[in-house]
């Protein structure tokens, strides 16, 4: 059978009013109160949960065999069992992972102390820029 | 491979995600400030065809905490499959340096300009 391949093309413009209105809140909350319990979130309902056990497993096994030897590389972590990768960024890091725990969520964490994180940086300085958010 | 054009201040690039329903075009701009391979917001990671990773933890440059959802889908690549990572984040869709890892990016900076990514050898 043929497939009718229905093409969408999604552009800025034609993105829901919405997603405008969560950048505005996210930039709002992330400058009023930079804490740990205000970090803005934007997953599926169990992330936070994902993200403390997948810390818990660094702090507690990781974080000695791999800092300061493997500071400013990236580290996946297979929550359910522990087994985890390290790469020289994310991608890299959770496809390795992925071929030994192909099933079950991962973690992804820096390792090392936090530096300035350009990405975040750039991806709020671009909402600026496109004036989307004034 | 020619991928899309320069407006409004910032190279843009269109990808083709292939789906069961058929493909999906959306327009990512290219931010070489951004370390990673794609970000888009929630309403279109709904729409991709895509897995559910797990949680990414980043931080501002003011020192807050970011978590996103880290997702894998696949784009259609100069005709070939090829996996990568989607952060969802409150943004216009982002293409960044992980993506552009080992290729050629060269954009012309004039509106309406070419932007192509090619191969390095």
């Amino acid at each position: 059978m043929t497939a009718v391949a229905e093409e969408m093309k999604l552009k800025l413009a034609e993105l829901p009013v919405a997603d405008r209105a969560e950048i505005a809140r996210f930039l709002m909350g992330s400058l009023d109160e930079p804490s740990v319990d205000s970090a803005a979130t934007f997953h599926p309902d169990n992330l936070e949960e994902l993200s403390k056990a997948g810390r818990a497993i660094y702090e507690e096994r990781l974080k000695s065999q791999l800092e300061p030897e493997l500071n400013g590389k990236v580290v996946a972590i297979h929550i359910e069992t522990g087994d985890y990768e390290v790469g020289a960024n994310s991608p890299s890091a959770w496809k390795s992972l992925k071929r030994r725990q192909p099933v079950g969520p991962i973690a992804v964490l820096d390792i090392g102390p936090a530096a300035e994180d350009s990405m975040t940086r750039r991806m709020l300085g671009t909402q600026f820029a496109t004036g989307k958010i004034k | 491979m020619n991928l899309g054009s320069f407006r409004d201040g910032h190279p843009r690039i269109t990808l083709t995600f292939p789906s069961a329903v058929g493909n999906l075009l959306i327009e990512f701009l290219v931010d070489t400030g951004f370390g990673g391979d794609l970000a888009v917001p929630q309403s279109v990671i709904s729409r991709l065809d895509a897995s559910f990773i797990g949680p990414r933890d980043r931080r501002l440059a003011d020192g807050t905490p970011l978590r996103c959802a880290m997702y894998a889908t696949t784009v259609d690549w100069n005709g070939e499959d090829r996996a990568t990572e989607v952060l969802v984040f409150p943004c216009e869709p982002l293409l960044g340096t992980i993506f552009l890892q080992d290729y050629l990016l060269q954009v012309e900076v004039v509106e309406g300009g070419s932007v192509e990514i090619g191969s390095l050898s």
